[in-house]
């Protein structure tokens, strides 16, 4: 079902339609759903879990548990709150079973990591890119969970304020408050590892 | 633009590139600051936000479960959440409601703006008119049914009474 095979044929029509067809049985029209937020949930969940593996399972999990509660949801309300809340709430869950996230691959000296983005294709750029990734998210895994899980559903996510506090049970100001304190103690964190904080 | 709208730009990944943050930033030293001291975050955020997850990656581990009980409980205890404390988007028909609410209220207003505009001015029409006939002065208890009993008009019935019959 969730292969993203159809994406595309629905494009023009809003979450809220689709969710309704859905709901009418258009699989189809839920298929155009999982296009749209497939990637985004990953990013959040692989950041969140530190498992790609455990994080593509959990996104299936996250979208064919929407599809089979589906008749509960009701349109009136943003699709898109409800998957994202029921995607954090999933990832708390595995995160919390989990204990501690798992790194994806190997630590390297953080010293190590250079400080500008890089976007080459090359394998030794690639592993760069890939070892700055595991750093992040490491940094994220140490920083509060409410703090941390604000700045992935901004930055990862791609959602807007008001998203991420509908996600998250808070306020628009306190959603801002806890994105700007999570990047705040993570800047002080990077600058060190990067070595140019004294 | 707000201080604000400018967090906001800079901590979307489409916003940071945006000539109205670069000005607001280039004239408001405290948003200025704030960029700054944020920077090495958004940097890592930004490039680490882009991994590439193509849509053929195989989509799940294959061995673990797919869809548990728990994660369809938590589905509809989040549908239930959302209908409790949500706000409805406005449909169509709402929005439509809404614009029919706010165009009659405008108007009742523009119709009681109108009102309370031409008493005004046939105010000192009405007042003169019970005034002219009934003197202040011989009838001092005239003045607790006036409409407008501040000593301007007690004033203006005198004028109104007494300087005619003095000019004749």
């Amino acid at each position: 079902m969730l292969t993203g095979r159809l994406c595309g044929r629905l494009m023009s029509d809003s979450d809220e339609l689709l969710m309704r067809l859905a709901q009418q049985g258009r699989t189809d029209a839920f298929e155009e759903l999982v296009c749209r937020y497939r990637r985004p949930l990953l990013r959040v969940a692989v950041s969140k879990l530190g498992d790609a593996v455990a994080a593509e399972d959990l996104v299936q999990e996250t979208l064919l548990a929407a599809y089979a509660a589906r008749a509960t949801f009701n349109p009136q309300f943003a699709f898109r709150t409800w998957l994202w809340t029921i995607a954090l709430r999933l990832c708390q869950r595995q995160w919390k079973r989990n204990a501690s996230p798992k790194a994806a691959g190997g630590m390297i000296a953080p010293s190590a990591a250079d400080a500008t983005p890089v976007f080459a294709d090359t394998g030794l750029d690639q592993l760069l890119r890939s070892e700055r990734s595991d750093l992040l998210h490491q940094a994220l895994a140490a920083l509060p969970e409410v703090q941390a899980d604000a700045i992935r559903l901004r930055f990862f996510g791609g959602l807007p304020y008001e998203d991420i506090a509908a996600a998250m049970q808070s306020s628009v100001s306190g959603a801002k408050q806890r994105v700007r304190l999570g990047l705040e103690r993570l800047a002080v964190q990077l600058r060190h590892w990067a070595g140019t904080e004294s | 633009m707000n201080c604000d709208r400018a967090f906001d730009l800079m901590t979307s990944a489409d916003g940071q590139a945006d000539p109205a943050l670069a000005r607001h930033l280039g004239i408001c030293p405290r948003c200025r600051q704030m960029q700054d001291t944020l920077s090495p975050a958004l940097d890592w955020l930004s490039a680490g936000g882009t991994d590439d997850w193509s849509d053929d990656r195989p989509a799940t581990s294959g061995t673990a479960p797919l869809l548990t009980t728990q994660a369809v409980r938590v589905a509809e205890a989040a549908a239930r959440d959302l209908s409790q404390r949500g706000t409805p988007m406005p449909t169509t028909f709402r929005r439509a409601l809404s614009i029919a609410v706010v165009l009659l209220f405008g108007a009742v207003l523009g119709v009681a703006a109108f009102d309370i505009r031409r008493p005004a001015a046939d105010q000192p029409q009405a007042a003169s008119v019970g005034l002219l006939t009934t003197c202040l002065w011989n009838d001092p208890a005239l003045r607790l049914r006036m409409p407008d009993a501040s000593a301007q008009s007690v004033v203006a019935s005198c004028v109104v009474c007494h300087v005619p019959q003095s000019v004749r």
